[in-house]
Order: C-alpha cells, then sequence, then structure tokens
C-alpha cells in the first residue's frame, strides 16, 4: 500500500493554547497527552480540500495510480455538504475515470481499518482492481474555541492510500465491533435532522472548565477511556487469534492515536513492548481517521519495518466503533 | 491496601504533598481535571482491579470519596 499524508499549514502549539488558558501548562499537556502541536484548518479549509491535497501528493509518488484507480472511498465525518458525499466531489476534482464506485462513509477513529475492511471485500471480489481509501478530517471546526481539552487533543489532516488487489491479499483477518450504547459519549448532538444547529445554544460545562454547546463536539473523556479498557484488550487478542499469530509474530502494534495516556496505559494492559508500540502523534495530536495512516507513512518513510513484517492495526472511538487487523509490509 | 499507601498513590496522581491530602479537602481544590480523572480510572484498574464507573467518578467530591472506595 502506498500512503500519502497532507496536514494543513496552520499550526496550534501548546505555548498557544497555554496563552489562552493560563491555567493550562504547556508541558503538562505534552506530558499527559503526548502532543506539542496539532494542524488546524483554514476557515475556508475543508476536508475535502485536504483529502484532495493528499491524493495529488499520492498521485507524485505513483504516477499512473490516477487512471488506474476504480473504486474511491472516502472517510470523513466532516463533509462539505450534507448531499452528495465528499468521493463524488473529489472523483471530479482528481479527474478520475467516471467509471469508477465512489462512496463516503461516515466513521471516526475506527475509520481506516473499516476502510481496509471494505477495501478487502471490494478487491478481493473483483469488483475493482485499484482502490483509493480516503482519510480526512476538520473536526477542530467543531470544537468550541474554549474547550481546552477538545483543542488539546484534536488536530485536522487527510490521507489517500492506495490498495492494489495485490495488497489486499496481504491484509488479513478481521474483528470488528460496534456498541451503541456509548453514542452520546462522544457526540455533536445539533447539525443532524434530529437537533437543527441552535443560534443562540447554551454553553454547558464538561469536566473541568471545558466549554462546549449542542453545536459543538462533545466529548466525555473518561467514559471513553472505561470503554477501551473494557474492549480493546479483547480486541488485540481476538485478531492475534483470528489471524493465527502470538504477540511475538507482531513487528509493531499501531493504535489509533487518542492520546499517549490511555495508549500507553493500553499498551501495559496487553503487555506489549514499549519498543513495538508506535507514538507518533506529537507533532499532530488525533486526527481521528487518519492517525494509522499518518502512523504507516511514518513507519514507512524511516524504514522501521521490512517486506515480511507484520504490523496490528486497531482503530476504536466514536460510536462506539472498534476493528482491527494484521498487515502484512 | 492500607491508608498509607492509598495516600501516597493519590498524592503521586494529584502531584501534591500526602500531607495535603486530608480526608475532607474538597476535590475542587486539587487538580480534578479530564487527565486526573482518567489517572485516577487507571489507578483504580492498574492497583485494584477495579472498573471505576463514570456515574461513581463524577460522584466523588472530596477525598475521602476515592479513599473509601479504594480496597
Amino acid at each position: 500500500m502506498i500512503i500519502s499524508t497532507y496536514l494543513p499549514e496552520q499550526i496550534l502549539s501548546n505555548h498557544d493554547l497555554e496563552k489562552e488558558f493560563p491555567e493550562w501548562s504547556a508541558d503538562k499537556i505534552a506530558d499527559k497527552l503526548g502532543v506539542c502541536t496539532r494542524h488546524v484548518a483554514g476557515a475556508s479549509e475543508t476536508a475535502l480540500d485536504l483529502a484532495e491535497c493528499a491524493c495529488r501528493k499520492l498521485f507524485e509518488k505513483v504516477p499512473d495510480a490516477r487512471s488506474k484507480v476504480d473504486f474511491l472511498l472516502f472517510c470523513t465525518q466532516s463533509p462539505d455538504y450534507i448531499l452528495p458525499g465528499n468521493a463524488h466531489i473529489l472523483q471530479h476534482r482528481l479527474g478520475l475515470s467516471t467509471s469508477i464506485g465512489a462512496l463516503d462513509y461516515n466513521l471516526g477513529c475506527s475509520g481506516y481499518v473499516y476502510g481496509l475492511a471494505l477495501a478487502k471485500g471490494v478487491l478481493s471480489s473483483k469488483i475493482a482492481g485499484n482502490l483509493l481509501l480516503v482519510t480526512a478530517e476538520t473536526y477542530t471546526k467543531r470544537i468550541n474555541a474554549k474547550d481546552k481539552g477538545n483543542r488539546s487533543i484534536f488536530g485536522d489532516g487527510a490521507t489517500a492510500t492506495l490498495v492494489t488487489a495485490a495488497d489486499a491479499e496481504k491484509i488479513g483477518e478481521f474483528v470488528l465491533g460496534t456498541d451503541g450504547s456509548g453514542f452520546e459519549n462522544l457526540l455533536v448532538r445539533n447539525g443532524g435532522t434530529r437537533n437543527p444547529v441552535e443560534v443562540d445554544a447554551a454553553e454547558k460545562l464538561c469536566g473541568s472548565g471545558n466549554i462546549y454547546t449542542d453545536n459543538d463536539i462533545f466529548m466525555d473523556g473518561p467514559a471513553i477511556f472505561n470503554f477501551t479498557i473494557d474492549r480493546i484488550p479483547d480486541l488485540v487478542n481476538q485478531t492475534l487469534a483470528a489471524n493465527s499469530l502470538t504477540r511475538d509474530d507482531i513487528k509493531l502494534y499501531i493504535f489509533h492515536q487518542a492520546n499517549a495516556y490511555i495508549l500507553n496505559f493500553l499498551r501495559k494492559m496487553v503487555r506489549i513492548p514499549a519498543d513495538r508500540f508506535y507514538l507518533n502523534m506529537r507533532s499532530t495530536g488525533n486526527t481521528v481517521s487518519n492517525t494509522i495512516p499518518i502512523a504507516l507513512d511514518d513507519v514507512s518513510a524511516q524504514g522501521l519495518v521490512k517486506p515480511g513484517d507484520k504490523i496490528l492495526l486497531a482503530g476504536f472511538g466514536v460510536g462506539y466503533s472498534y476493528g482491527a487487523t494484521v498487515i502484512t509490509i | 491496601m492500607d491508608e498509607a499507601k492509598k495516600i501516597e498513590l493519590l498524592a503521586e496522581l494529584f502531584e501534591v504533598d500526602p500531607a495535603e491530602l486530608v480526608p475532607e479537602k474538597p476535590l475542587t481544590e486539587l487538580t480534578w481535571d479530564s487527565m486526573n480523572m482518567l489517572g485516577l480510572i487507571a489507578l483504580f484498574k492498574s492497583e485494584m482491579d477495579i472498573k471505576l464507573t463514570v456515574d461513581k467518578l463524577r460522584s466523588f467530591k472530596v477525598v475521602n470519596d476515592i479513599l473509601a472506595e479504594m480496597k
């Protein structure tokens, strides 16, 4: 699989946050969350724009990809329009063939793993031969300016992954899960058909001093943490079993980069050695469905894996939704 | 777990002197933010194998509320 990443130019640093929230220490954010800077989309820059940039970078790496792509999957929870989907507009912007299949799907932090599952299905059934899997998010547009917690965690970005039929054979078995009982713990309540956007939405308090309205992203961090403790260790063990592998067979574990505190706790629970557990959110933050492909792109650029190595990917979050698989390099 | 160990663990979590953690001290006078809430969930799980529910977590008002749940 060939991956390209695009991050918007504007950067929000911990020191910027400390200036706005004097009670919030830049060092503490870095120590606890593992994030020093995050990229933020410009006012007129959308997930579709970021995605287009990521795809154009991919086409620079693989010049004939543009003509070969015959299926496009676009993972986002920040679509440009209620309808149509971003995938359709992206097909036109990139000049892809009009004979391709294209669709959006609405997933957050598990989105890349689910995208690989869909890609494997499409490719192994020969519906298509070269699939472009796009992830793009602009969560920061939905975070209240007074919500220091979520502003510290989340960043924007986009990735594009070219998955060929040969690549699909290197994608292993999946374990997927869904638990909608937790849907209210990571939610934008207003703006859909159930609750329209409120012009003067009331400010609410989340945790210690995080302000939001029902038009904004709300995240109950402790509830999400409990969800990960409950589900992720089993998810990893089930995925290893589904692929007839042991922990030692995995060269690298790449989890959704939620925040460093949660990840290190999960790593210890699952008993993964630190040198096999990839963390790379210091300069990007939690970019939702982008974190795993950004990590894969980094791993590849740094030459940390070689052909034949196995990487376990695990995504989890909003929904609740979770999933994992093993890919072979 | 004895009382001294409980206090030691909480002092480490809240980054304060153990002597500050008197039972009636309001959590609002400590750093009772989302990160320390995650830390307390982690502490209960790793030290006592207890799942600290969000409802229980949010019911804590003073240091003694936490101490009473530590086993």
